[in-house]
């Protein structure tokens, strides 16, 4: 409710409770109740008008949307969803909270310290809270994830100073640290580091694999997605019962988006394929995602496109599922059984600039060592 | 008959062990086309891609199937020791994307690497890859075809970049074409 409202309002300040609820299709009681609940988020004027009161601190609760001890990607979505992005709004200050002691999956990682340096970017102040979550803090420092933050953005209680592990190497909590994407002629080799991350634990039988979508991916960040702050790259791993073990890969910028950047060239040379997927049609998006997916040869530079297309093709054969997060929708694909099962999109997320791809698939040490 | 095939080590091209991106392939490229030069005039030259352990689509299309289309019925090329079916996916891969086929020597097996071709140039190429070489009249015996249809369909082939084409003085004290697959026994 919180995001409907707060959205209207910044559109329509000095609304009264009953046309909020009108407007929205809620009941005028609770409206009227959650705006006297939130009084300092919102403010009321002498005529009954509500205002987003934007002196106050937006206060994004990242644990809110988690029942349990972990903060999976789901969860902070939830949480966007039902309070809003801080980019969807203009509060000067912005407090990211992890409550709780909670912990928090390399998905959630990736798209939190996109969310904060993208904020930091815009000029706004920007904090980090973790004074429930302090062994959360040290995991995430440890995965590199305060050098990845912008210096301007405070982490409370403290900063931990990375400077002293420079080599961070995370593998012991199960996670490849967060691997700046830099120049594709950079020393760091950032698909390779992953690979031998993987291969060192299962083997060498998916390494290629695996190797070939994170290289595909940060190709496009390095190439095409004129990203404002350093893409990152980033693997985990989890036990999943029964031997197996869960392979999350993260690839994160805060780029143009995948449309942005491929639409221009199709208006050039594929200007069919423009057609059928208009700009003015948000549905269009997502849909444009999955054509240039499943179809070899679309790219941002007219000629020979194949890094979607390749990435699709490993996930086949690793029967894993993708999920492309972009600035408001997402695309997920799920192979099952080497089936590709329709492709699905969720609309109207709340706003993170970039491109948010997570690659999840299932594998076993004894099988592939 | 048996002169030694140049081989590249493009491992040395490729500057690292797991290349990735177009950049990188670039630069490959350019390295490659330079070892090409030092070779200086052949038909055929092999790629070995021994010391590389992984390779994306985008690098091997702009390093080696660029390449491969660039000297397309001037030198004809073949690629050995892959490091696993993963990188023979990308090498396929990079091949449709690039437009060009790529001979891939698999220890005794040749593969074409790129857009699927026909039932029956599958066929014919299969005939001539198990024999290294043919001519028209023994295609045409060898798939009941006529002599006419058979030397269409070669001419076809060698168009496209799959097999070599070297014109043999024939038994009978004539010329011919004999048809070739580029690769270490050739």
């Amino acid at each position: 409710m919180q995001r409907r409202i707060s959205l209207l309002l910044s559109q329509n300040p000095g609304l009264k409770g009953r046309e909020i609820a009108k407007r929205l299709g809620l009941e005028k009681k609770d409206v009227n109740r959650f705006l006297d609940d939130c009084r300092g988020f919102y403010e009321q004027d002498d005529s009954d008008g509500w205002s987003l009161n934007l002196e106050s601190e937006f206060l994004l609760d990242a644990s809110a949307g988690a029942p349990g001890q972990w903060i999976k990607d789901k969860h902070l979505e939830r949480a966007l969803k039902s309070i809003g992005s801080p980019l969807e709004f203009p509060h000067q200050r912005v407090r990211i909270l992890v409550s709780g002691g909670k912990r928090i999956f390399l998905c959630a990682i990736a798209k939190l310290l996109a969310l904060a340096n993208q904020l930091a970017l815009e000029g706004r102040s920007v904090a980090l809270d973790f004074s429930e979550s302090t062994d959360t803090l040290s995991y995430l420092s440890r995965a590199a994830f305060i050098s990845r933050l912008d210096r301007r953005i405070s982490v409370l209680p403290y900063r931990p100073d990375e400077s002293a592990a420079a080599a961070f190497l995370a593998n012991n909590l199960g996670l490849v640290e967060l691997l700046e994407i830099k120049d594709s002629l950079a020393d760091e080799n950032v698909p390779e580091r992953i690979k031998h991350s993987y291969s060192h634990i299962f083997g060498g039988q998916h390494a290629n694999k695996l190797f070939t979508i994170v290289a595909e991916s940060v190709t496009n960040v390095q190439r095409h997605s004129g990203t404002k702050t350093p893409g990152v790259a980033a693997m985990q791993h989890y036990a999943s019962g029964n031997e197996q073990s869960t392979v999350v890969t993260v690839i994160s910028d805060s780029g143009a988006g995948i449309c942005a950047t491929l639409r221009p060239a199709l208006d050039r040379h594929w200007p069919q394929i423009a057609a059928e997927f208009p700009a003015t049609d948000p549905l269009s998006d997502p849909k444009l995602i999955i054509r240039a997916m499943r179809e070899q040869g679309l790219s941002c530079t007219g000629q020979g496109g194949a890094g979607l297309h390749s990435t699709l093709s490993h996930a086949k054969l690793l029967d894993a599922s993708i999920t492309i997060r972009q600035e408001c929708f997402s695309v997920s694909f799920v192979y099952i059984g080497g089936e590709l099962q329709q492709p699905t999109w969720t609309m109207d997320l709340p706003k993170l600039s970039g491109t948010h791809i997570v690659f999840e698939f299932l594998t076993t040490k004894l099988a592939a060592a | 008959m048996n002169e030694k095939i140049p081989t590249i080590d493009f491992s040395k091209c490729a500057g690292v062990k797991n290349p990735y991106g177009s950049p990188r392939g670039k630069l490959a490229h350019d390295k490659l086309l330079s070892e090409i030069e030092k070779i200086g005039k052949v038909d055929v030259i092999g790629v070995s891609f021994l010391g590389l352990e992984g390779a994306d689509v985008s690098f091997l299309r702009e390093a080696l199937v660029y390449v491969i289309k660039r000297y397309r019925k001037e030198i004809f090329f073949f690629v050995t020791d892959l490091p696993d079916e993963d990188i023979v996916a990308n090498l396929q891969a990079a091949a449709v994307s690039g437009g060009e086929q790529v001979t891939y020597w698999s220890g005794n097996e040749c593969r074409f690497l790129g857009s699927e071709q026909s039932t029956s140039s599958k066929l014919l190429l299969d005939l001539i890859a198990t024999h290294r070489s043919s001519t028209t009249a023994n295609v045409a015996e060898a798939l009941n075809i006529s002599v006419q249809n058979a030397s269409t369909r070669l001419k076809r082939l060698y168009e496209e970049g799959y097999v070599m084409r070297i014109e043999e003085t024939a038994e009978s004290g004539g010329r011919e074409f004999v048809y070739k697959v580029a690769g270490a026994s050739a």
